[in-house]
Parts: structure tokens; sequence; C-alpha cells
């Protein structure tokens, strides 16, 4: 990494909202979930129970609609829902701003996006699956709402699993990055088929979650933007580790890359040697052809002309980027050749 | 700083100075400033080439210096992320395709099909790189190649040294004006280098070649340019007739003392 | 590149992976093993089911659980001959269209598959519906076969080039595929199904499934093919 450059995870967030603001976000977010709660318990009505489109009996007990209690984990469980479902657009969205930049910092964002999917999946599974054991009694159910969440939930872990699968970075990116989109592609066609298709056992199963009264759907609005927020923020903080944990990695690549050579500045002043040895090696016909686009040129055709600017070389742990590494190369070419023959 | 115009300075002069390496021979590649990376990790940081037509450039290099980076991005099989690259006068970056057709590559996978005859495998690439494959062409490439007596044979028959001269038939069948050769001696016995040099040598005419390779004999023999890369950078690159094979070796073995752990 | 030229790329990638099947038939023969082995399978699994109408009624799903795993066997190996020598890279290099390569090889994998069903179908009907009393509809299960085969070939040939070169490529695929093919699945065993049983009225449910059935195919075969080309360039 040359001077001045960001780490690939110092690159802004989305929204570009700085740090600080996360703790309010957060708060704000579980302030309103709460009121939707405490709402959906208070205020908000009764409401009859799924509407069937024909009485079936499940768990040997004959169903048609029930009032219920029940109903209210909708409050939350519909909003954590919706809040998965723009998570993982979120995720299909920074991948194809990968496959278009091939900028790691875009699957940082996106491996972060399908992380809080995961999360508020796992919680819509756990709240879609209570709701049906409270409603019908039964444990689970293959109606199109959990099941689409459940394909879903095995969408993401597949994601997860493939990332793990694939050791180069880039290849890794690249392909996760398509697998992301066309899991995102493929979660509302999960939706719509369990519900287009006719199944000769299982009734489809309409919900009265359209058209809500006020008084259900404020509660409702709220919960959703809370969650909403608190999806925000988990994304932030959960993006922020993964950002300073790629540079974390990419500073370990380069020390490990080091330790080879104890002495960092001794390797970029071996190589400052070799460029002028490999300059004199070539002057006869041609010189510092090719060797090097960032200013090492200036080394190849200048060797026997040194440009001193007072660095003292070896011992400047800091002599990693090339603006810094001219005047050692510049340095070293004056002191010639000496043991370059030790590596 | 002084170094900005060091760095503005050093650039032309390395323009100039790679104008004078190619004379007035037109250049079959020319590359400026060739960065591969992805995230901080650099495959290749800051390359400039400039191989005329005709010519044949050996690249070596430790592990990790990025030669087969390099070499897959004159092969267009992946962009660079940063820098200019142009091929046998075309820009490689702009329009690929047409490109394509006149390169070829050989390397030390033999990129044939085990289970079709050696005429069949030269059929179905010559016909990838465009309509109705050339019997007469295959049949000519066979015979230069020495393996016309075992064209209707199952490639997987093949010693590896069959299999390599095969692609080298393989890497013709487009009639490429530059040929590319990833460590094409690996797995060979001397036998078969030997004949494969011989092969090379054949060929030779009105093609250049870029190679890379660990074996520095050879490569340093063959070659009429040689260029050392390390960690992503090139350490020299020059004709090897102005250039003593001593104090190149030297600088070699000294470079790749310096390969990435 | 004209079209006449990408029309004879694809034969000519085609033909390459036909002439190679056919050569060694070494996919289609572990294809129609594992089928075998499948049915086997399931011969202890509906052992004790008496009742030849339950089995009728389960047969459409059971069918397509033969087809998805033989068909995960069959994709896996698809790419073998190509990795083995690094001939996809040699394919690379030409000035092949990637979703040329794409469609080429979708098709040799749709070819195999339906090759394979042609064997296992009839296997299927002899093992655990002889003497079973089918529908007059059941011939109709030919287009929920063809319209899901389509689908598994496309959707697979993109999944299977991703999981070329990983650690565990065979479980990989599973994990990969099965999630993204279910609802192509539940819409394929609702219409065989019913093809099966044949209630009266339930044609038109049988029509809606196959319809949405193709509404996959359409999707995810042009989602596929624009992706193709990122996972074969770097």
């Amino acid at each position: 990494m040359t001077r001045g450059e960001k780490p690939a995870g110092a690159v802004r967030g989305p929204v570009g909202l700085p740090d600080r603001l996360l703790p309010i976000l957060l708060a704000a977010g579980a302030l309103l979930t709460a009121v939707d709660i405490v709402w959906a318990f208070t205020l908000a009505p009764l409401v009859q129970g799924a509407q069937l489109a024909e009485p079936v009996v499940i768990g040997g007990v004959q169903v048609t609609t029930k009032l219920l209690l029940s109903q209210k984990i909708f409050y939350l469980h519909v909003p954590v829902a919706i809040a998965s479902f723009v998570a993982m657009g979120f995720a299909a969205f920074f991948a194809v701003r990968f496959l278009m930049t091939r900028e790691r910092a875009y699957d940082v964002r996106s491996k972060t996006a399908m992380e809080v999917t995961l999360v508020l999946i796992a919680a819509t599974m756990i709240s879609g699956d209570l709701w049906t054991c409270f409603e019908w009694g039964v444990w689970w159910v293959w109606e199109p709402r959990l099941t689409t969440y459940f394909i879903l939930m095995l969408l993401v872990i597949a994601y997860f699993i493939l990332r793990n699968a694939i050791d180069d970075p880039e290849r890794r990116a690249r392909f996760c990055a398509v697998f992301g989109i066309v899991a995102f592609i493929d979660a509302p066609i999960s939706f719509l088929i369990t519900r287009l298709v006719p199944s000769s056992i299982h009734p489809v199963v309409f919900r009265t979650d359209s058209g809500l009264p006020p008084m259900m759907l404020i509660p409702f609005l709220l919960g959703l933007f809370g969650m909403l927020m608190i999806a925000f923020v988990l994304y932030r903080v959960a993006w922020r580790v993964n950002a300073d944990a790629l540079a974390v990695e990419e500073l370990k690549e380069r020390l490990e890359e080091q330790d080879a050579r104890a002495n960092r500045a001794a390797a970029e002043e071996a190589l400052a040697r070799l460029q002028a040895r490999g300059a004199a090696v070539a002057s006869g016909a041609a010189a510092g052809d090719g060797a090097g686009g960032d200013g090492a040129g200036a080394s190849g055709v200048s060797a026997g002309a040194p440009v001193v600017s007072g660095a003292t070389g070896s011992s400047e742990f800091g002599a990693v980027s090339p603006g810094a590494g001219e005047s050692d190369r510049a340095y070293a070419s004056e002191r010639g050749d000496a043991a370059a023959g030790e590596e | 700083m002084g170094s900005g115009g060091a760095h503005r300075g050093a650039g032309e002069r390395a323009a100039a100075v790679s104008a004078a390496v190619a004379g007035d021979r037109p250049l079959a590649v020319e590359a400026r400033g060739l960065v591969k990376r992805f995230g901080a990790h650099r495959g290749l940081d800051g390359v400039d080439l400039a191989v005329p037509a005709g010519a044949f450039l050996s690249i070596f290099g430790p592990n990790g210096a990025g030669k087969t980076t390099l070499l897959r991005i004159l092969a267009l099989l992946s962009r660079p992320t940063r820098g200019s690259l142009s091929v046998l006068g075309a820009d490689a970056l702009e329009e690929p395709d047409a490109l394509r057709a006149r390169i070829g590559l050989i390397s030390h996978r033999s990129m044939l099909y085990g289970d079709l005859t050696a005429r069949e495998n030269l059929e179905f690439f010559s016909s990838l790189y465009g309509g109705a494959p050339d019997r007469a062409r295959i049949d000519e490439l066979l015979r230069v190649v020495e393996l016309d007596h075992r064209r209707t044979d199952c490639v997987r028959t093949f010693s590896r040294g069959m299999q390599q001269r095969l692609s080298i038939a393989r890497a013709l069948v487009n009639d490429p004006e530059l040929v590319l050769l990833d460590e094409p001696y690996s797995g060979l016995d001397p036998h078969a280098a030997e004949l494969f040099d011989q092969l090379i040598d054949r060929v030779r005419d009105g093609r250049t070649f870029i190679m890379v390779s660990h074996d520095l004999e050879k490569g340093f023999s063959l070659c009429t340019h040689a260029l050392i890369l390390a960690r992503g950078r090139a350490v020299v690159c020059a004709e090897r007739a102005g250039v003593d094979a001593a104090a190149f070796r030297d600088l070699y073995l000294a470079t790749v003392g310096m390969g990435v752990a | 590149m004209g079209r006449p030229v990408a029309w004879a790329q694809y034969r000519a990638l085609l033909a390459k992976d036909l002439r190679q099947e056919l050569r060694t038939r070494e996919m289609l023969t572990s294809m129609a093993v594992y089928a075998l082995l499948v049915l086997t399978v399931y011969g202890a699994a509906l052992s004790q089911v008496g009742d030849r109408v339950q089995t009728v009624s389960l047969a459409g799903g059971m069918l397509w659980a033969l087809i998805v795993f033989t068909s995960l066997l069959g994709l896996n190996r698809s790419f073998s001959h190509e990795t083995e020598s690094g001939c996809l890279e040699g394919i690379l290099l030409a000035p092949v269209d990637r979703a040329v390569v794409f469609a080429a090889k979708a098709t040799s994998n749709l070819i195999f598959l339906l090759a394979v069903e042609a064997l296992s179908v009839p296997l299927f009907f002899l093992f655990f519906l002889s003497g079973a009393e089918l529908a007059a509809t059941t011939p109709l299960i030919a287009v929920p076969l063809a319209v899901g085969t389509v689908g598994v070939a496309g959707v697979g040939t993109l999944l299977s080039t991703m999981t070329i070169d990983t650690r565990g490529r065979d479980v990989l695929l599973a994990i990969l595929f099965i999630p993204v093919a279910f609802p192509l699945l539940y819409a394929c065993v609702s219409a065989t199904t019913t093809a099966f049983l044949g209630v009266e009225g339930t044609l038109g449910g049988f029509w809606t499934s196959c319809a949405v059935a193709g509404a996959y195919d359409v999707i995810m075969i042009a989602a596929a093919w624009g992706l193709y080309e990122f996972i074969l360039d770097a």
C-alpha cells in the first residue's frame, strides 16, 4: 500500500454517516420497535386470523379462522422479514457494483450486507415459526411464507459456504457476487411460485396484511422503520468490523512478505540496488527500458548521477512507498553494487 | 517535491529509451504502467514493456513476481487494473476479441482433450477461431510438429513430450503473430525439450515470442530480449546482445533470492 | 463477431462435448448407475407402502427427487474434461463470446440429462407403478419433465462452472443448486403429481404450474446468460 492510499476498508459507508451517530440511530430504532410492540398489544384491535381458501385440517384440527392474540407477532415478524429482504437487496446491489468496478471495497460491503441478512432471516424464521406454532399448533408447515424464508436462509448459508470454499480473494469476490445476484433474483421467484402453484394439499394462506386500518398501520410502519434502522446500524457495525479485518489481513500479508527478510528497508534497498545493477547490465544497448513505472526509471537512467535527498535509508521503517523509496534507491545506487549478492 | 519532477522526467526518458530499443521496428507489444491489484495486494505494480516485432522476449523472476499475471494479461485472459496495453498495433483493452485471433498461448498444461484424436483437437480449436476448420493447414501443422503419424490417435495415449508438441500445433492453428509461452519446459525430459526447441525454431519466422521460464540457460539462449520481474516490478529489461551473460546470471540469482516468501 | 461464426463455434463446442461423451460414456454410465441406485433406495423407502394409490400420489415427488440427484452428479462431471488439462483456458483464448460457451455447455448438459431421464423414468414406472391405476393424463408428465430439465441444465451449468477447482466441489454444487432450483422443483412436482393423479378439473392447475416453471426458466437462464462471463473472465 503506498503512502497516502487508504486501505480498502477506509472507504466511507454508503450513506457516509459518521460512526458517532450510530448509537443514536440504534436507540431510535429500538425505541420505535418498542413502541410498535407495545401499541400492538395494547391499542391495536384483535384481528381475525388468516383467511383460508377452504377449510383445512392441520394438526388433526379443522381450522377456518380464529380471533388471535398470536397475530400480534405480525407486528414484529413482517418488519423483520421486509428488513431481511432489503438487506439482501443491498447485498445484490453491492455485488453488481463490484462486478462493474472490481473494487474490493464493494465485495466487503456485499458480504457484510449478507451477514446482516442472515441475522435478520434467522429472526424472521424464528418469529414466523412461533407464529405458526401459536396459530396452527404445529411447528412447521410448508406454506408459502415459511417455505420462502427457509429457502432464503438456505441461499444465504450457501453464499457463506461458497465464500469459504474459494481461496483466491479475487475469484472468491467475483463468484460470490454472481451468486448473491442469483440468490436475490431467486428469492421473489420462490415467494411467487409457492403462492401461484396450486397445491392439492396445502392451502394458499391469505393473511390480512393489506389495507390495514390506521390503528394497525401506524405501529406496523413504526416497527418497520425501527427495524430498518436497527438493520442499518447492524450493517455499519459489521462493515466496520469487516473492513478493519481486511485491512489487518492486508497488513499481515505485507508483514509476512517482509518477514522473509529481517529488515523491511533492506528489502527496498536490495530491490533498488538490483535495479541499478540491472541498468548497469543493460547499459550496453538499452538502459532502464521497462524498469518499473513508479519513478524507478529515474534510478535506472540516473545510475551514477544520484539524487540525494537526505534520507537515511536503512533504518527508516517508513520507507514503504516509492515516493520515499526513491530517495532510498538513489542513495543505494550511490553506494554501488556492493553486497548485492547477499540474499 | 523534487520526486514529482524526477518521476515525469523518468517517464519521458523511459519512453525515449524504449524507442531506442525498438529502433524503427514496429512494436508487437507496448505496455505502460500495467498494474494488477486487488484491494491492497499488487500482482503487478507498474510494468512498462516494449517488445519489437519478431523478437523473442524471455521473462524471468522468482515466484510471486507477477510473471504469470503479466503473461495472462498479454494473452488477454485477464484485464489489468490500470495501465495501457497495445498489442500488434491495436488497443488490447478496447477490442480484445479482434486481437485474440492473432495471439497463441503454449502453457505447461497441454490444453488438449484426451479423448479426442490429435486431428480432432486441432479441428476443434481451429473452428473456434472462425468457421470451417482448415484441414490442409492442420495436416501441415501436424507434419511440422512431427506428429503426422499419430494424427488419428487419442491424445490420451501421447507422452508428455508429444502432448507438448501437439500443443505447439494447437497454438499455431490460427497462425498467430504473437506466441506466448508459459513455462513450456516443465515436465519435459531433455530430449523432449530439445525437440521442442527445434520446433519453436522452425516456426519462429515472422512471429514474436514471449516466454516465461524458470530455466535461465534455455530462456537466455533462445531470447533476443530479457526481462526480470520481481515483486510486480521490472528489475531489468534489455536486449540480450548488449548484456554480459555472467552478469545477467548473477543478477538473476540475486533476484530469485528475494522471492516472495 | 458475426452471427454465423458464433453459430459455428456453438456447434463445434457442442460437437466436442458429445463426441467426448460418446467415446468414453463416462458421464452417462455413472449417471445411469446412480439412478439405479437411487431407485433401489426408493425400493426400501416404499417397501412398507402397500397402498398403490398412495404411491401414485408420491410418485411425482419421488421422480423429481431422482432427477435432481442424478442431475447433480452429471453436472459435476460435465467440466471434468475442461479442467483436466486446462482446456477451458484454450477455449477462452479464442475469440469466442462467453455467452456462446454457456449456451453450448448448457445444451450438452441438457442432452445428457434428457438421455438419462429417458432411461430412469421408464425404470421408475417399472419398479413402482406397475399395476397402479394411472390416470389418462399421465403422458402429460412429458411437459414438466422437459421444462424442468431445461431449467436444471441452465442453472446447473452456471453453478457448476463456479464450483470448478473449489474445495469439496460435489457437495458445494448441491448446496448452491438446491435452494436456487427449489421453486422450479416445487412447480414441476406439482404439475407431475397432477398429471399422475388426473383428478377432474385440476388440469388448469397443471398448466399454471407448467407456465410458472417456464417463467422460472426464462428468468434464470437470462440471468445465467448475463452473469456467465463474470465467472469465466478475471
